[in-house]
């Protein structure tokens, strides 16, 4: 087991036990990844960053759960796509717009990195139809699998497939027209 | 297999996802086909580049918030014990401010000469180097009735959790000595404190 493996566990007992400072610990290396998917997925600070909180209280109520048998990131992760993907449902942007190509977010609301080359790319995810941005977030961002996503969000594997399809199709024509 | 056939295969390819039969006929039209080629580098470029995407840094903390929702849920019920988040009684408050303080305004305001171990620990500090730390303290206290009650009282909360934090986390750095991470929180503490003093200061 390596240092910060080693670290990050002891960070996850104390903050099991009610350490609160562990637990900032745990979410001071965390929240960036976190807060990065929040934003992708939703295109909007404020509303990442209101989720973001969000997804830690609840990681914290919900510590007494993790066993240990993954990565506490992994686990984390796990709840914070839960919680994106409940809030995408409560924004009504799921059913829907789960063909609809339009409303699409202002590119403006998704710059946020530096590299000319990444923002190019954020901003093309920025401009995907929710659900292809979506499945493209998760799959190839964040490494989810189809049956994983299927598990996630209800949808059929299929449906997974097609929607990452045409996120990739999008995106390498947005990026090269 | 046509440029089209191929192109919807493409996906598959790079996901692994094609039977042995499959994948050889879409590998023998690449091989002849430079339009589906570059289709197929740029796709895994587009894949490789996804993959890289950094984290994004939140604008504003989020921390004080998370802290305050989640606090209470581990404050010890009852008889007011020395839990782990425990709360001092108001009457207690001083000395762990001061303390609290001194270190924090320490960091902020290095002196010559001020020692510190490699790894950024501070050693022993002076009577001198702590007299304007709690100069800036007994100015604060002088103030104490200038300023709303709710703000002095959610500042020595903030200054109270933070030193129990300090303290926590000197804990465990004498279990992990070389634990970067656990340094840098702790520098990072001191900083908030150093931060909510200097604001208090300009109250």
């Amino acid at each position: 087991m390596d240092e910060r493996t080693s670290e990050e566990r002891l960070l996850v007992e104390r903050a099991s036990a009610g350490d609160v400072p562990a637990f900032e610990g745990l979410y001071r290396a965390h929240v960036d990844r976190i807060h990065g998917l929040c934003l992708r997925m939703l295109g909007d600070w404020q509303q990442a960053e209101d989720l973001t909180q969000e997804i830690f209280v609840k990681a914290w109520e919900r510590l007494g759960t993790y066993r240990g048998e993954s990565r506490f990131y992994t686990w984390l992760h796990r709840v914070g796509v839960n919680e994106v993907i409940g809030a995408l449902r409560r924004r009504g942007r799921w059913q829907d717009r789960f063909t609809a190509p339009g409303d699409l977010p202002e590119p403006s609301t998704v710059r946020f990195t530096e590299p000319a080359d990444g923002v190019d790319l954020e901003r093309a995810i920025g401009g995907l139809p929710p659900v292809a941005r979506m499945v493209f977030l998760l799959y190839d961002v964040e490494g989810y699998r189809h049956h994983e996503i299927a598990e996630l969000t209800g949808m059929a594997e299929g449906t997974s497939k097609a929607n990452l399809h045409r996120a990739r199709r999008l995106l390498r024509k947005a990026l090269h027209p | 297999m046509t440029c089209r056939e191929t192109l919807d295969h493409l996906d598959d390819l790079i996901d692994g996802r094609l039977a042995a039969g499959e994948r050889q006929a879409v590998r023998d039209h690449l091989a002849g086909c430079l339009p589906c080629s570059r289709e197929l580098a740029a796709l895994r470029r587009l894949q490789g580049r996804a993959a890289e995407l950094p984290g994004v840094t939140p604008r504003r903390d989020l921390w004080p918030a998370i802290r305050d929702r989640i606090e209470p849920s581990v404050e010890p019920a009852g008889d007011g014990g020395a839990g782990t988040n425990a709360r001092l009684a108001p009457t207690r408050r001083w000395w762990p401010l001061a303390a609290a303080a001194a270190l924090a305004v320490a960091v902020l305001l290095p002196r010559p000469g001020s020692r510190s171990t490699p790894d950024g620990r501070a050693t022993m500090r002076t009577e001198a180097d702590a007299t304007p730390r709690v100069l800036l303290l007994e100015t604060l206290e002088a103030r104490r009735g200038e300023l709303p009650a709710e703000s002095v009282h959610a500042i020595e909360s903030d200054l109270e959790i933070l030193d129990h934090a300090i303290r926590e986390i000197e804990g465990a750095l004498e279990i992990s000595p070389q634990s970067r991470r656990l340094r840098l929180l702790l520098a990072d503490r001191r900083q908030q404190e150093a931060e909510l003093l200097k604001l208090l200061a300009r109250a």
